[in-house]
């Protein structure tokens, strides 16, 4: 029987973010060999491109806006975007654009920051609760980022430590 | 003002109301708030 489960990964992040979710999904394939994994990337990062290959098997990048017509962004995101679906999607960008796009995308389960239909964020996983409360706008954080990114995707291979471990 | 910005601002005050009245949104309005948010990052760049 076919294995047809689906992971989206959303990181409209920095070039930065992007490599830290490449390492983050490191010995991933390894873990869930059947897992077909996407990922929805800025234009900016297509650099990397290289290196994304060898941990996506779909690449997706999100067009700018375009700011003459309403109506081309709309059928841009319906046509492009909005058709594929996941089994699970995980939000990596911890910003209101990505939030948004998360609650658009078609997919059973999410994880990481999204908007209910009441327009209220949500955030129902722990580590991305820990990255909202702890790190966004401060600098105290004892953790790697990577390691935290391994716990929010269930990379297997994850062993958080502290810095100073 | 930009004919994006000019609808998109006519159609959060629909989104607005809707929310004052304890409506739920839809995927139409959710495509319209993605777009309004994306719209504000540019700006803050």
């Amino acid at each position: 029987m076919p294995n047809n489960k689906t992971i989206g990964l959303i990181q409209l992040g920095s070039i930065n973010q992007v490599l830290e979710t490449i390492v983050a999904f490191k010995g991933y394939t390894k873990s869930f060999p059947d897992i077909h994994k996407t990922i929805f990337l800025k234009s900016l990062a297509r650099e990397l491109e290289p290196l994304l290959k060898e941990e996506f098997e779909k690449i997706i990048y999100i067009q700018e806006l375009d700011k003459s017509s309403v109506e081309k962004n709309l059928n841009y995101l319906n046509e492009e975007i909005l058709k594929v679906s996941f089994s699970v999607l995980i939000n990596l960008t911890f910003s209101k654009a990505s939030a948004y796009l998360c609650s658009l995308i078609n997919a059973k389960f999410r994880l990481g920051f999204k908007y209910s239909k009441t327009n209220s964020l949500e955030i129902e996983d722990t580590w991305s609760k820990y990255i909202y409360a702890v790190i966004m706008g401060k600098n105290i954080n004892p953790f790697s980022i990577i390691d935290i990114y391994k716990s929010i995707i269930g990379n297997k291979q994850t062993k958080l430590q502290k810095f100073s471990d | 003002m930009s004919d994006l910005t000019i609808i998109l601002t006519q159609y959060l005050s629909n989104i607005k109301e809707k929310l004052l009245k304890n409506q739920v949104l839809d995927k139409e309005d959710f495509l319209y708030l993605y777009l309004a948010s994306v719209l504000e990052e540019d700006a803050k760049q």
